[in-house]
């Protein structure tokens, strides 16, 4: 909203009786101009009274502390956030910054295919395999304007040839050079009729679809598509909606209006009616109310040395860490074990070191684990149907790492 | 008598995933490892709160998409099927790691897990685990509140005013559907703000929402408290702004409690580490590896690929210094703000993603239990509040115009509008604008026309997931997401010329009713330009 009186000075008297409104002007209708002026800018003034400097000084820090924020905070966010959507970051990680042009992305697509779903795995129906291309254009001559934080808007359109045609023919300029124009119009608290804005740029935008413009916090904006003749004339061919882009400091307006609402009453009254309209008839289900708790903190045996936490201690500070050079190599081996083989189906019983195996009904088992230096007896046993007969075997394992 | 209150806010969302025609489906892991890792330890700590007597306040959101996940029959059995397999799994871990002392108590610790999450999921809350929120909600301790209708970001509709009203009122009423009546407050999702979003949300009956800390520093006039009162705003709902310095602690790549080293690992799990012939059968049948959700590494430093075993008693003990850490901060924050605010209580909004508790932050859950545990026990100047209970006892707030804000990296629309998902929006106006064209075109419909339209309206609120475009800008899983929302938009302009040209193919459009079955009640007179708040 515009607070100084040069620039309000500026506006129709129906563009200030709105402000006037919105600030409650006592006696705004049966202000001439000037008068409205010098009232409006009073009662600005009025509301920036004295506040209470302790509640003042809160807000300075908050507004500290959000700007501080900003920087650090949000990249694990988006980490995380982006964590729910992965199967594995550890091969995407490295495009993680990179910002990529549209065109890249729809290329991109076609050739690295990761989820290749086989035909084999649809399970029957005609499966909807309507995800491979988009309309070019709706054949419409529209401009659409679109905020993206108080610096920066986005502004995208179509205009068909058969338009741009029509527009040149019906001015009697068939067939005449031109330039594709948007023009961006600052309409703060104006409304706009396509001459009054505060201020107004230009962009030759050729055969671009769409459009970043950097603009100013808390003003309102709206764009022009048309064409430009070589004689400056400027041929409109669709106007766009208006927005306001976001303030980005606290507002200078001091004015503490303050509200009451009664929320014991109302919901209440609402839930009985819902009540008594049959509303809360909801499935009840039978709960279970045996629960085996969460595995407890029992003997905590802490490993490695750590150092003493307080709830004082935590501090970035102790968060440090060393960095570890960057490695452009890496290797790593392990090694596993299988241990299998066959038993007669009607066996009672096979056992490796003690413990109890399954097998299948072939009589088949198979036991598959790490192994990691050292050496190791399997004592397998074997017990038949009737327990009259066993047998065993052990072989012994031995790993060691050579280098 | 406390100083002050402390109002937690765990927003659990993810896009509707579901598709009948494939047998395994690699995104719809997404839902299966937020549930076992997630959801259900969330109940868990809920449950043995309530068995202790120790009482608490939680606000959570359980988003359209997220209800219509849990109460769907096919993928409560995929779910099922995904947990007997990750049983089977584990049990197998805990035989292969006989040898591995450093890890054989992690595979025991998973192994009982599984089991549990089982036994939670099918036994407990019968496959529906909206019947264990809601059963807390019942309880009164914890409020469940609602988030646009498929999580569509209203800042950037904000020249469709019927995609913002019909986002509000299909999630309020979709609520109602599941718990029994209408949602008190709401989420917005990726709390984002636009002024004039407010009247949707009082005509759809909401009481309050949450807007990021610019939203409500940055409002007009400037509030008195900042973010430490709610404000209303003209339309007479409640705006909650988020306090910035408890979301440190627990965001901050820096400072936050997830980063310690000895917390586990996120990214290390057996799924991409033990040999193929071992693990084939866990991962998807195209061979193509993924997260199992083991995992035996703690973090253990930046930038590093040597990491250490991870040690999940040492991890569960660090949890309690941490939520002692976080409470004395709390404490201290309260006391000073009572001072300062001249003896009126601060309240201090702190919300999170759900899933940053579990998934993304193994432990996560384990801190919450500890810290609610010694809020109750250990002090007296906090007191755990929902939004809604501050109302009853603060009715009287200041009137601000919170100021269009995000939660977003940089605060506003960026992360959803920029050079990799601007493109989308062209396409997004157009059929929000075509669906009240039919709305308005056709006011009256019955029988096939009125299930077309219906349809239209499911297609369109599932492109309008801003999953999509989150998921485009931060580069993984982008061919999913740019499939989806052309399959959407497909779809709606499939169906907007076969309404148009009065030919709607019955086969067509009951294939898309059983794929796209989100909101069984939608209702394409949300779209009617007469419905809208003038």
């Amino acid at each position: 909203m515009i607070e100084k009186e040069q620039d309000l000075l500026k506006l129709t008297k129906h563009e200030l009786l709105k402000i006037a409104t919105d600030l409650d002007v006592k006696y705004r209708t049966r202000m001439a101009k000037p008068e409205l002026v010098d009232s409006i800018v009073e009662v600005v003034q009025e509301k920036r009274k004295e506040v209470d400097p302790k509640t003042e000084k809160l807000l300075v820090d908050q507004t500290m502390s959000l700007i501080s924020e900003h920087a650090d905070l949000s990249v694990t966010k988006e980490e995380m956030e982006a964590s729910k959507y992965q199967r594995s970051l550890k091969d995407e990680k490295a495009e993680e910054d990179e910002v990529e042009e549209p065109k890249e992305v729809e290329a991109k697509i076609e050739v690295k295919k990761i989820i290749e779903i086989k035909p084999s795995n649809v399970l029957g129906g005609h499966v909807l395999e309507d995800y491979n291309h988009l309309p070019q254009g709706y054949n419409d001559n529209s401009i659409t304007l679109m905020v993206i934080d108080p610096t920066n808007i986005y502004s995208y359109w179509e205009v068909t040839d058969w338009r741009r045609e029509e527009i040149l023919s019906s001015s009697n300029n068939k067939g005449a050079k031109y330039e594709t124009v948007v023009k961006l119009h600052d309409v703060t608290d104006v409304n706009f009729n396509g001459s009054n804005a505060w201020s107004s740029k230009e962009f030759n935008v050729g055969i671009a679809p769409n459009w970043y413009f950097s603009v100013d916090p808390n003003r309102s904006y709206c764009t022009e598509i048309g064409l430009k003749l070589e004689n400056n004339k400027f041929l409109l061919i669709a106007r766009s909606n208006v927005i306001s882009t976001p303030r980005d400091t606290v507002s200078d307006f001091y004015d503490e209006e303050w509200m009451m609402i009664d929320f014991n009453k109302k919901p209440d009254i609402y839930n009985e009616m819902y009540r008594l309209s049959g509303g809360h008839v909801i499935k009840r289900y039978q709960l279970n109310s045996a629960f085996i708790t969460e595995l407890g903190v029992r003997d905590v045996n802490i490993s490695i040395p750590t150092q003493s936490l307080n709830s004082e201690s935590i501090s970035s500070q102790m968060l440090e860490y060393k960095k570890v050079s960057e490695q452009d190599f890496w290797m790593w081996v392990d090694t596993e074990l299988i241990v299998y083989g066959q038993v007669k189906p009607d066996a009672s019983s096979l056992t490796v070191n003690g413990e109890k195996i399954k097998f299948d009904k072939d009589g088949r088992f198979r036991l598959q684990m790490a192994l990691p230096n050292g050496k190791y007896p399997f004592r397998v046993q074997g017990v038949s149907s009737d327990g009259s007969m066993s047998k065993e075997i052990t072989p012994v394992v031995t790993r060691k790492i050579e280098k | 008598m406390e100083k002050g209150y402390l109002s937690l806010v765990l927003h659990a969302h993810l896009p509707f995933v579901r598709h009948p025609e494939y047998e395994d489906f690699l995104e719809e892991d997404w839902f299966y490892e937020a549930i076992t890792e997630t959801y259900i330890p969330l109940l868990n700590v809920f449950e043995g709160l309530v068995n202790d007597g120790v009482d608490f306040r939680l606000t959570m959101s359980v988003t359209p998409p997220l209800a219509a996940m849990f109460s769907d029959e096919l993928l409560q059995n995929r779910y099922v099927r995904h947990v007997e397999k990750l049983i089977e799994l584990s049990a197998k871990e805990i035989e292969r790691t006989k040898y591995l002392p450093d890890f054989h108590d992690t595979a025991k610790m998973y192994h009982a897990r599984f089991i549990k999450s089982r036994y939670v999921f099918v036994d407990k809350y019968h496959k529906n685990l909206i019947n264990g929120f809601k059963r807390f909600q019942d309880m009164g301790k914890l409020e469940v509140i609602t988030c646009t209708a498929t999580h569509g970001f209203l800042p950037l509709m904000e020249n469709k005013r019927e995609s913002v009203h019909a986002q509000v009122q299909m999630a309020a009423k979709d609520y109602e559907r599941h718990f029994g009546r209408g949602p008190r407050g709401i989420w917005l999702a990726e709390c984002g703000f636009n002024p004039g979003d407010d009247a949707e949300l009082k005509k759809a009956g909401i009481q309050f929402f949450f807007v990021d800390a610019h939203g409500v520093l940055h409002g007009h006039p400037r509030p008195k408290y900042g973010v430490f009162a709610p404000v209303y705003t003209k339309s007479g709902v409640a705006a909650f702004g988020r306090d910035i310095e408890s979301s440190k602690s627990v965001w901050s790549a820096e400072e936050g409690y997830p980063g310690d080293f000895r917390y586990r690992d996120f990214y290390r799990d057996i799924g991409f580490d033990l040999d193929f012939d071992y693990i084939k059968n866990y991962i998807h049948p195209d061979g193509i590896r993924k997260h199992t959700g083991i995992k035996y590494y703690r973090i253990t430093g930046k930038k590093t690929d040597t990491k250490m075993p991870y040690n999940h008693r040492e991890a569960t003990e660090l949890t309690a210094s941490h939520a002692a850490n976080f409470l004395y901060n709390r404490e201290k924050q309260v006391e000073y703000l009572f001072d300062v605010m001249g003896g009126k209580k601060p309240i201090i909004v702190s919300p999170y993603d759900a899933e940053l508790y579990g998934h993304w932050w193994f432990e996560g859950p384990q801190w919450l239990d500890f810290l609610i545990r010694k809020i109750y026990y250990d002090q007296k100047t906090i007191r755990m509040i929902t939004p809604y209970e501050y109302l009853l006892e603060n009715p009287t707030n200041q009137v601000v115009t919170p100021s269009m804000s995000s939660w977003g990296n940089k605060g506003y629309n960026e992360v959803w509008l920029e050079g990799s998902n601007d493109w989308i929006y062209r396409h997004l106006h157009k059929i929000a604008q075509r669906m009240t064209e039919l709305a308005n075109t056709y006011p009256n419909a019955d029988g096939i026309l009125l299930r077309a339209l219906n349809q239209c309206v499911r297609e369109v609120m599932l492109a309008q997931s801003s999953d999509w475009a989150f998921i485009m800008k931060t580069g993984t899983m982008v061919e999913y997401s740019v499939r989806r929302t052309k399959s959407h938009v497909n779809r709606f302009n499939t169906l907007y010329d076969m309404i148009k040209s009065n030919q709607i193919d019955n086969g067509y459009l009951a294939e898309l009713e059983s794929k796209d079955n989100i909101f069984p009640t939608a209702d394409y007179k949300l779209y009617l330009t007469s419905s809208l708040v003038n």
